[in-house]
């Protein structure tokens, strides 16, 4: 039951984010505005909600549900707290594929640049989907994700090189450090059917998950089909990632942080955790995105700047306390 | 029929041999202990009879079945494996981790399973801890009790009663002979040859990837094979509790 309580906590959490999403902004809305909203279309509140507020907020809520529910999936996967959506290269693989885009004259072309980045990411999945077939330990998987980044990194950095113009080079590095400010619904539509396909797959995968607490022996024996179970956590999460930073840019430490938040109200399940920390996820994404709106400085804060700029010190928070109860 | 058979097992890591040609046959009922000095390949002999360990040469069956031509779910309904290690990846409650071994049940009956084996290996009232937050003895039964919980007709153990206290050491091998003479059969690997001479129905004696001697207990473990297989002199005698191991000292200067 506790689990239950937990969900039902994160939803009303996501429910008043998506409410106070509506009224924040640069220009704050009146309760009655946002209800002239809905009841006039055509009104100045409705294009400010329906145009402006709410794509922008939906944008935050599913980025963050999908990388809160990819990291709790690398995290299972690996058997390691410190995985997270990007730990194995899908992010890097996403961003290069923007930065290339983008230094190649493609920002024009709409949507050029977002399926740029989801066609790294899924090339980069794809290839550790296989990995993850053929090789049973998660420490193998670390090892080639932390090289598969390092490339990644460095091809990125090579695109900054040969930057024909400082535009280009500026225009790569503010798409880079996350946002989703001025999305619209086509944003959101376009990335949909791939973070529903990955969310679907992480589904699938969560009693893999589960078995693998135990080790891969007791798993491989345990009469679970693991080979594909693992591949669809792979899958699903590299998904969800190319998905998310296709939308949104790079945004850290959410996919990082919401497991470790909702952990110890799940009893460490690696299966029941995954739907508290998608919620969780849109949580923490939803309020820096408002964080971001409301913070009045002259450029509007980037929402991967916030969420490492506050996530971070929360997240030493967390381990803290964790280290402490493992401690006894 | 046998319920497990190797026939001629060869396994090789790197170029080294570590099993060498191995046959071996398990029957239902049947408690047969593994022992012999570290690296004489133990483990690998488990985990090559489950399909872990990939054979060089020779062929495995379960239940009659090639072990090669099964699936995961085949292979999973004819045997269950503890293995050396002991680690477990997060702080789920004991009762969960038990429960695992009956995944495939309906919630309910699995989380029922789950408490009778954990009262089984003594661990009454502590069925909501975390194992993180269990000593690792208790850690140890808990994963006893998700062996027990899978039922299976094949219990692969390794290094079962390794960390236990003395008293649980005695109560995990009752365990083990209470599944045996339900009709399953048991292998496990034990560095206790009292232990093994106690409470198993045939001890298979390894050597640098051999099975040099498999036999019941007094017959296994004899002057000889001592020497041989681990470098120490010593006997066996029968008493009213089973036969003992009596060790003398290291063959080693």
């Amino acid at each position: 039951m506790r689990s239950l309580t937990l969900n039902i906590l994160l939803a009303c959490g996501v429910v008043a984010l998506s409410l106070a999403g509506l009224l924040l902004g640069e220009t704050q809305l009146t309760p009655d505005q946002v209800s002239e909203a809905f009841r006039n279309p055509g009104s100045g509140p409705y294009q400010v909600v329906f145009d402006i507020r709410l794509p922008r907020t939906v944008s935050a809520l599913v980025v963050g549900a999908a990388l809160g529910l990819a990291g709790a999936v690398m995290q299972g996967l690996l058997r390691n707290p410190l995985a997270d959506p990007g730990v194995l290269g899908v992010s890097g693989g996403a961003g290069l594929g923007a930065a290339l885009a983008i230094s190649l004259g493609l920002a024009v072309v709409p949507g050029a640049i977002e399926v740029a980045a989801l066609g790294a990411a899924l090339a980069v999945g794809l290839m550790l989907t296989w990995l993850a077939a053929r090789f049973r330990e998660p420490e193998i998987l670390i090892l080639f994700g932390v090289a598969l980044s390092a490339f990644l990194g460095a091809m990125t950095s090579l695109v900054f090189n040969f930057s024909p113009s400082p535009v280009a080079l500026s225009e790569v590095f503010s798409w880079l450090l996350g946002s989703v400010a001025n999305r619209d619904w086509d944003d959101i539509t376009r990335q949909l059917p791939a973070m529903l396909a990955g969310a679907f797959l992480c589904a699938y995968a969560a009693r893999g998950l589960v078995m693998l607490t135990l080790g891969e022996e007791v798993a491989a024996m345990s009469g679970l089909p693991m080979t594909r179970l693992r591949a669809a956590a792979v899958a699903g999460a590299s998904l969800l990632t190319g998905a998310s930073v296709a939308m949104a840019g790079i945004v850290g430490f959410v996919g990082l942080a919401a497991p470790h938040l909702v952990r110890a109200a799940t009893r460490g399940d690696p299966g029941r955790i995954l739907l508290p920390s998608a919620l969780a996820g849109a949580v923490l994404l939803a309020g820096a995105d408002i964080a971001a709106r409301v913070i009045p400085t002259d450029i509007e804060l980037k929402l991967g700047v916030m969420t490492a700029l506050f996530g971070a010190p929360l997240f030493a928070l967390i381990a803290w306390r964790a280290a402490r109860s493992w401690r006894g | 029929m046998s319920v497990l058979a190797l026939h001629q097992l060869t396994v090789r890591h790197d170029n080294r041999v570590v099993l060498d040609t191995v046959s071996l046959s398990v029957a239902a009922g049947e408690l047969v202990g593994v022992v012999g000095a570290n690296g004489a390949g133990k483990t690998t002999l488990l985990r090559a009879a489950l399909g872990l360990a990939r054979p060089t040469s020779g062929r495995v069956e379960l239940a009659g079945g090639d072990l090669s031509r099964m699936t995961e779910i085949e292979r999973a309904r004819l045997a269950a494996y503890l293995p050396q290690e002991r680690h477990v990846g997060w702080n789920m409650s004991a009762w969960r981790i038990a429960s695992l071994g009956a995944f495939d049940q309906p919630p309910a009956e699995a989380r029922a399973a789950a408490w009778t084996a954990l009262a089984r290996v003594g661990l009454q009232g502590l069925e909501d801890r975390g194992v993180l937050q269990m000593s690792g003895g208790e850690r140890a039964r808990v994963l006893l009790a998700r062996l027990l919980v899978t039922a299976s007709p094949l219990l692969v153990a390794d290094e079962p009663t390794a960390g236990l206290d003395p008293d649980a050491q005695l109560l995990a091998m009752d365990l083990f002979r209470e599944e045996a003479a339900r009709g399953g059969a048991v292998v496990m690997t034990l560095h206790d040859l009292s232990l093994a001479a106690r409470y198993c129905d045939r001890l298979v004696v390894l050597a640098a990837g051999r099975i040099i001697v498999d036999a019941p207990p007094l017959d296994a473990l004899s002057p000889d094979v001592l020497v041989a297989a681990f470098g120490l002199t010593g006997h066996v005698e029968s008493t009213l509790d089973g036969p003992r191991l009596i060790v003398h000292r290291r063959t080693a200067p």
